[in-house]
């Protein structure tokens, strides 16, 4: 087991490798220059080239390459001239907002998707089916986007239940935290339920025709613990490849809603860095997002082993 | 199938009522009010209410630096005039009037500026503002700011005593005491030691003189700053950026809201009593109680040439455009009502005094496509496709506006092409003479004629020595009457060289709640420096 995650944590060092390569060949390829975006419309020649010599610009490209990955491997992964702080910080602070929304987010979809999904396969053909066909179907086509607005609309500005936009960290209690999350988490949820719940229920289909689930019933077992404990265990692997994935995004920043919602989360620092060709932080953040990935997968495929103790990780 | 039908009707049907219900609007029908000049129309309701001790400022854009000096507008300069000051300050009419100096000298040959300072005149650290303090701020502006580099490059402030300061020119410099008010590159007054200790990118510490005192940074969320106590007031009524400031909040909040609905959705709950607002927003918001709608002066929208292209170093092609142009069709593309914009010949706002003309206005919106047409065979034009450079970000009216000049310009023959990027790809592709022909954007408070971007060689290259002594010639006049000639003879001039079109100016809504009173709008820019919360 032990070898095993060890292999794991290995195999990134090529993935972050290549994909660094990638992004910062990428990032310096396409125009935009931070020092003019800095100094703004109605800066000189000079005084830019003398920002950009300041701002380490005009190495060689090589250069600021060896420099930026040889500065990453001891953790420390640069500077923002424009956040004025190290990007690991910017990082830090960025991560827990985002890190509760899609905690939040996912645990919305989960509450949703299973027992929809298991309703849905136990009464196939059912209202519980026919309820998650619809509901699938709108939560699939309506964009996460466009179902925050409509929530914002009517439970913020019209009810005024949830404040508009904002976001208040733990720490600053329960009560206004949710406050704040609860609408952005909502629309996530709902978009990622729809996509979870007909795996849940694909995936539980195909189970209960498993002969065990008959030798359950003819057992005389109640048909909840069948359901519950025995197929919903079995159907486990795919909804949790489904969950883990679509965890992976949020984590990495859901920069759409977050801007909706004004979450200072990572999605948000990651689309302004972009703007503003701040990179030092697109390549930190580049990086982060590609060990957020391997280590969600990592922890899916340790979970396999949780769920299914027959599947041996070697 | 009926289950399945009665389900999805269900649903259908709920997500109509949420629908119908969150579109809904019971708007009025008031029109919005414009207030005279740049100035938010003083609240009338005046009555006793308690008043709230913290306010909320809801900025669009993220603020890129607090640096005064290097900051070059939108959101930056929202939170830098509230905590620094300049010697001068600008009022509604663009007059610079004194504000941490008490008063000023010039020479008889204008060459000779004596600034007398105001004593007792406290820092946001609790040092008291000496003559050293403005000598090191005013040298560093003039080398770091781009607009003040041109004009004061060979210059130097120089300290007389601890309240008098010199400024030494090599040619005279009429608008000095305007570009020492002006909002971009601003020339603001911090203490010595924190000019000293400034990092490349910007200063470190924002220690201003201001009537609020920088407390935290959150970045890419919130500036706080707070009241600050020791604050000595001017004495003059305000106006603009000019005169008394006495706050009457403890606490003021900037939060970066960057999505415009989120912005308009949080005013309408009350969260914000001041915002910015789109046309779509506005029937919403119009002649709702306890709510005015203001519309305030924004920016001047110029079509830029490119002087190095191979089309337009050719000045008939540059009149050919010129001469096809109908401006109102542009300005309507832009700003979408006939509320939100004028017709305006000069480079200047019409309520800058010293600096509007209407000189060379008989070549303004001639809408004579015949005439261009003739205009480009004259010139020979072969057919060479013309680049627009655009991007649609800042709101997406540079893209608009664009469009609808290229129309025009199809209209008469030219080939066209819209190049569009997002803003920092624009920027660097505008430095590069090689990539564009055409650039149409808006520029935020022009104020004297040295401050046109346009009119120097790093904004569409312009280099033509006539209009470059014009210039010179505007900006050394002494006395009023040889100014206003030399600015008539400018932009006389302007209008046959033909570095920009100029298009028109435009406004922007707001909308601002009874609750908030005191606020006073320069060119979009808020001087809260007297504002009042009255709690609802």
């Amino acid at each position: 087991m032990v070898i095993y995650i060890l292999r794991r944590l290995l195999a990134l060092v090529p993935v972050v490798l290549i994909m660094s390569i990638v992004v910062f060949l990428i990032i310096y390829l396409i125009p935009g220059d931070p020092a003019r975006v800095m100094l703004g419309d109605g800066a000189d020649e000079s005084t830019i080239q003398e920002l950009r010599q300041q701002m380490g610009l005009n190495y060689p490209l090589l250069e600021q390459y060896g420099r930026w990955i040889g500065n990453a491997v001891q953790g420390d992964l640069g500077r923002s001239f424009f956040l004025q702080q190290p990007v690991s910080t910017a990082i830090r602070e960025h991560l827990a907002p985002t890190l509760s929304l899609a905690l939040f987010a996912q645990f919305i979809a989960v509450l949703i998707a299973i027992p929809l999904g298991v309703r849905a396969a136990v009464n196939r053909g059912g209202l519980a089916d026919k309820t998650l066909n619809a509901y699938s179907l709108l939560g699939i086509s309506v964009p996460g986007f466009l179902l925050s607005l409509f929530f914002v609309l009517v439970f913020a500005v019209r009810l005024k239940w949830f404040p508009v936009s904002g976001y208040a960290p733990l720490h600053e209690g329960l009560g206004s935290f949710l406050k704040f999350m609860f609408l952005p988490a909502l629309s996530i949820g709902i978009v990622m339920s729809s996509l979870t719940a007909r795996i849940v229920k694909a995936s539980m289909l195909e189970v209960l025709h498993e002969g065990f689930v008959k030798t359950a019933l003819s057992k005389g077992l109640r048909q909840n613990t069948i359901i519950y404990k025995h197929v919903l265990r079995n159907a486990l692997i795919p909804i949790l490849t489904v969950v883990g994935g679509s965890f992976g995004t949020l984590v990495a920043g859901a920069a759409v809603i977050e801007t909706i919602f004004n979450i200072p989360g990572l999605g948000q620092m990651l689309v302004h860095a972009v703007e503003r060709r701040d990179y030092a932080v697109i390549q930190g953040m580049v990086l982060f997002i590609a060990i957020v990935y391997v280590a969600v997968n990592l922890a899916v495929d340790l979970l396999y082993a949780v769920v299914d103790p027959r599947i041996r990780l070697q | 199938m009926n289950k399945l039908r009665q389900s999805t009707a269900i649903i259908l049907l709920l997500s109509a009522l949420i629908f119908v219900y969150g579109c809904s609007n019971n708007s009025g029908t008031n029109t919005p009010t414009q207030s005279p000049g740049n100035e938010a129309p003083a609240a009338t309701d005046t009555t006793d209410k308690p008043g709230a001790t913290e306010l909320k400022y809801a900025l669009g854009q993220a603020v890129s630096t607090l640096d005064p000096h290097l900051s070059v507008g939108g959101s930056n300069g929202a939170v830098i005039l509230n905590i620094f000051e300049g010697l001068y300050a600008f009022n509604s009419k663009l007059e610079p009037v004194p504000m941490l100096a008490e008063s000023t000298d010039v020479s008889e040959d204008g060459k000779t500026y004596t600034f007398h300072l105001r004593q007792g005149i406290k820092f946001h650290n609790g040092k008291e503002m000496k003559g050293e303090d403005v000598a090191a701020s005013l040298n560093r502006w003039k080398d770091k700011a781009p607009r003040a580099k041109n004009s004061f490059g060979d210059s130097s402030f120089e300290v007389v005593n601890d309240y008098t300061v010199a400024l030494k020119l090599t040619a005279p410099q009429n608008d000095t005491l305007a570009q020492l008010s002006h909002v971009l590159n601003f020339a603001a007054i911090m203490p010595k030691e924190v000019v000293d200790s400034a990092a490349p990118e910007g200063i470190t510490e924002y220690i201003g003189t201001g009537p609020y005192k920088f407390v935290e940074w959150k970045k890419d969320q919130y500036i706080d700053v707070e009241k600050f106590a020791d604050y000595q007031s001017q004495g003059s009524e305000p106006d603009g950026f000019s005169g008394k400031k006495i706050p009457q909040i403890e606490k003021l909040r900037f939060s970066l809201v960057t999505d415009t609905s989120t912005r308009f959705n949080s005013f309408l709950t009350g969260e914000y009593n001041f915002v910015d607002i789109d046309l779509d927003n506005l029937p919403q918001v119009e002649g709702q109680p306890g709510i005015e709608i203001i519309k305030s002066i924004s920016s001047d929208y110029n079509l830029v040439y490119n002087k190095k292209s191979p089309v337009f170093s050719i000045l008939t092609n540059r009149q050919a455009v010129n001469t096809a142009l109908k401006v109102d069709d542009i300005l309507l593309g832009t700003v979408s009502t006939p509320e939100l914009f004028e017709l305006n010949s000069s480079y200047m706002f019409k309520n800058n005094t010293t600096w509007y003309s209407d000189a060379g206005s008989d070549q303004y919106n001639l809408n004579n496509p015949e005439k261009a047409k003739e205009l480009l065979k004259q010139s020979g034009y072969d057919g060479r496709e013309i680049v627009f450079l655009t991007t649609k970000d800042l709101g997406g009216k540079f893209y608009n506006a664009t469009l609808v000049v290229q129309a025009q310009l199809e209209n008469i023959g030219f080939k066209t092409r819209v190049d569009t990027y997002d803003y920092a790809t624009m920027l660097t592709k505008r430095a590069d003479a090689g990539v564009w022909d055409i650039y149409v954007g808006g520029f935020t408070v022009p104020t004297t004629p040295s401050q046109l971007l346009y009119f120097n060689p790093t904004y569409g290259f312009a280099d033509d020595a006539k209009l470059a002594e014009l210039l010179r010639a505007s900006t050394s006049a002494i006395t009023p009457e040889a100014v206003k000639a030399a600015n008539d003879a400018l932009q006389q001039y302007a209008w046959e060289y033909l570095a920009v079109s100029k298009i028109g100016d435009t406004f922007t809504y707001y909308a601002i709640r009874d609750e908030l009173q005191g606020l006073i709008l320069y060119a979009g820019y808020p001087n809260l420096g007297n504002v009042k919360v009255l709690k609802s």
